[in-house]
């Protein structure tokens, strides 16, 4: 008797920086699958990918200018679910960490799971990780926010300018279209303002693009936040916001924790 | 093709092809037989060319987006509601 074999899905990041990153795990896993998709931001790492195993397939195919992300997210987790329905052994490739700032590979996921499937996600080295070295930040330092850019413009959100800001996906900020690749001046001058209800117009930030091959040097642009519209800046970037606040401290809860001291 | 690619993955590996200089750099490109042109946009630092090159096109890498970009005025109560079912 012949059992159809359970299809599965794993999906793993390789890292940002070409021959840099790739875990062990996250190769064995796209060696040992039966077919790979994989979404990622450089033409060269696809190539670099379509290496590692005979029958890699490019999801880039399922984007396109003006028409809705969504769609392509929602064409992207069909397209590997159904590979998993059929029983194969399907493994996703992402950029960075596969769960970072990525939609398609949560909704498979969790999706495949529904289904009775085994599926799991493997970490990656993401652009954050990346971020930390080449700024030579520590997110544990005065702590460290994350937000994607146009959403933090659409909502109010509590920000702590004692704390880094990291804003990701800066270069389409404020596409409420849902399908431009791009932002312009007016919608970085609006997010410009957003910023300026806690920071100075004149506080220096930084515009980041980490290594995608091996050769290349992280883009690291400082500039005052005022600045920001009047520089050109793509899919890739991430602006990172310093505090311009010191810590402010909690006397009632010192002196709780001082009087809790002396006790023990 | 390959031969490039196998050469970046090499270089993405090596701390001392990382680090190396310019001269070390174009020894081990020369010794990888690496087509001149492509070696001396690498050498350049010039990934646009690189690109135009070996993989045309634009590449996109925008993953995320909110749920319904137009829509507005979620209550707190039931944006919470719905992030616990999707983790449920
Ligand atoms: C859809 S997210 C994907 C992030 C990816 N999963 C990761 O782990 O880094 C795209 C955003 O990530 C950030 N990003 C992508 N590539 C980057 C790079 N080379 N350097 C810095 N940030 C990058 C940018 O904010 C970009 O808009």
């Amino acid at each position: 008797m012949t059992e159809a074999a359970p299809g599965s899905l794993a999906c793993v990041g390789v890292g940002m920086t070409l021959g840099s990153h790739l875990t062990p795990l996250a190769r064995s896993h796209i060696e040992s699958a039966d077919v790979v998709f994989v979404a990622v931001s450089d033409g060269l790492v696809e190539q670099w990918v379509r290496q590692m195993h005979a029958d890699v397939r490019s999801l880039q195919g399922f984007y396109a200018d003006d028409k809705p992300r969504q769609a392509t997210y929602r064409e992207m987790v069909d397209t590997m679910l159904a590979e998993v329905r059929a029983g194969r052994k399907v493994c996703g490739v992402f950029y960075g960490h596969p769960g970072v700032f990525a939609q398609a590979p949560h909704e498979a996921i969790a999706r495949a799971r529904e289904e009775g499937y085994a599926a799991r996600m493997e970490p990656g080295v993401s652009s954050e990780d990346c971020l930390y070295a080449d700024l030579g930040i520590d997110p544990g330092r005065v702590g460290c926010q994350h937000f994607e850019a146009t959403q933090f413009m659409l909502n109010r959100r509590i920000v702590d300018p004692s704390a880094w800001l990291i804003l990701w996906q800066v270069g389409i900020a404020g596409d409420l279209s849902g399908g431009r690749f791009e932002t312009d001046p007016a919608r970085l001058a609006l997010l410009v303002e957003v910023l300026a209800r806690h920071y100075p117009e004149t506080h220096e930030v930084a515009v980041y693009r980490a290594a995608t091959l091996p050769f290349q040097e992280p883009r690291i642009e400082r500039l005052p936040l005022a600045e920001l519209p009047r520089i050109a800046l793509g899919m890739s970037d991430t602006l990172a916001v310093p505090p311009c606040r010191a810590l402010e401290p909690d006397p009632i809860v010192r002196e709780r924790l001082a009087a809790l001291n002396t006790q023990t | 093709m390959s031969n490039i690619i196998d050469f970046l993955a090499r270089m993405g590996a090596s701390a001392t092809l990382r680090t190396s200089g310019k001269a070390d750099l174009a020894n081990a490109l020369t010794a990888s037989d690496v087509e001149p042109t492509l070696a001396a946009a690498i050498l350049a630092g010039d990934d646009a060319a690189l690109r135009d090159r070996l993989a045309p096109g634009k590449f996109f890498g925008i993953q995320l987006d909110q749920d319904e970009p137009e829509e507005q005025d979620d209550g707190d109560e039931e944006s919470s509601v719905r992030f616990a079912q999707r983790r449920a």
